[in-house]
């Protein structure tokens, strides 16, 4: 038999009841409602009640959506719904905890390996369950991990005057890194350095790997560079790292 | 017009005399019904199976012989 739209007379307070008429049997299907809340005691949750003919509530089906104190919202109830399914959620972006440190200036001493300090340093750490500020216990070594996962970081610094073997190191995650490892050491073999092409280019590294388990002190992620002549020079650089994913890679 | 909420309800459920369906506004922790709160335009779809409603075919004249 087709479905039938029972529209409820008239309107008023909730709740706002329905009595089915005498020889009436149905399914529902679908129920809708416009709830008004300007004049609400409190929040609620919109409810789907149905009262036996015992006058005993035989089931609710309550909204997970909650309704703010003078707000209003149409509900719609339906089949087939999982329940606590709820109001369809906004998209998300996937959730990665990230961590970046970013200093507008820093004094770059030639020549000579150096890491960067990164005392007063603009911050910031998404979950610090993942990742925890550290320049205050070392400023070379500003950010910690927390947590096992897959890690990708990346490194920038300048702008740079071209000079022959200016080397960039994103130094190593930690002891416990199960893949790219960046080599605290400055070697021309390294292959996570970088030689600038040209005048004013900043130098950009990645550094990414699997830790399985939470790496030895929060592990050893630092900016070290070098620059085998020239002057001293104000550079500005950034650190930043991102867990992938904490259970990738046979985590 | 308000927020759009879309809510789970049970499938296999078949209710007839003596039954109401309510429109309630429940407190989000104590689950108490919250005042104040207008209801508007509610309907209900379903499967009718009331038996009031049946088939019915085309008439057959059945002759007589007299």
């Amino acid at each position: 038999m087709a479905d039938r739209m029972f529209v409820v007379p008239g309107e008023g307070a909730a709740p706002f009841e329905w009595p089915l008429s005498a020889g009436l049997h149905i399914q529902p299907k679908i129920a809708r409602a416009s709830f008004d809340g300007s004049g609400a005691a409190s929040s609620f949750l919109p409810c789907l009640r149905i009262i036996s003919d015992s006058g005993h509530i035989a089931y609710e089906a309550v909204a997970d959506t909650t309704v703010a104190v003078g707000a209003s919202a149409d509900v719609s109830w339906f089949r087939g719904l999982a329940a606590g399914a709820g109001a369809a959620p906004a998209p998300s972006a996937p959730v990665m905890p990230y961590a970046t440190v970013s200093k507008g200036s820093w004094t770059w001493t030639q020549p000579g390996n150096t890491f960067v300090d990164w005392t007063g340093a603009s911050t910031n750490i998404t979950d610090t369950s993942v990742f925890t500020n550290n320049i205050a216990t070392d400023a070379t070594t500003p950010i910690l991990i927390q947590a096992p996962g897959v890690y990708l970081a990346f490194g920038s610094i300048g702008p740079l005057t071209t000079a022959w073997g200016t080397q960039f190191v994103l130094a190593n995650l930690g002891p416990d890194m199960g893949g790219l490892i960046g080599d605290s050491g400055l070697s021309d073999a390294l292959p996570v350095t970088f030689t600038p092409l040209s005048v004013g280019h900043n130098l950009g590294l990645l550094l990414g790997g699997a830790l399985p388990t939470v790496p030895v002190g929060g592990g050893q992620l630092r900016m070290e560079v070098n620059q085998n002549s020239g002057a001293n020079r104000n550079v500005g650089a950034f650190l930043g790292i991102m867990r992938l994913t904490s259970n990738g890679d046979g985590i | 017009m308000g927020e759009k909420i879309d809510a789970a309800m049970p499938d296999d459920i078949v209710i007839g005399d003596g039954y109401i369906i309510v429109f309630a506004a429940v407190h989000p922790t104590t689950g108490a019904d919250v005042t104040g709160v207008n209801v508007t335009d509610a309907n209900v779809t379903a499967d009718d199976q009331s038996g009031g409603s049946v088939v019915v075919g085309n008439p057959i004249l059945i002759g007589v012989n007299t």
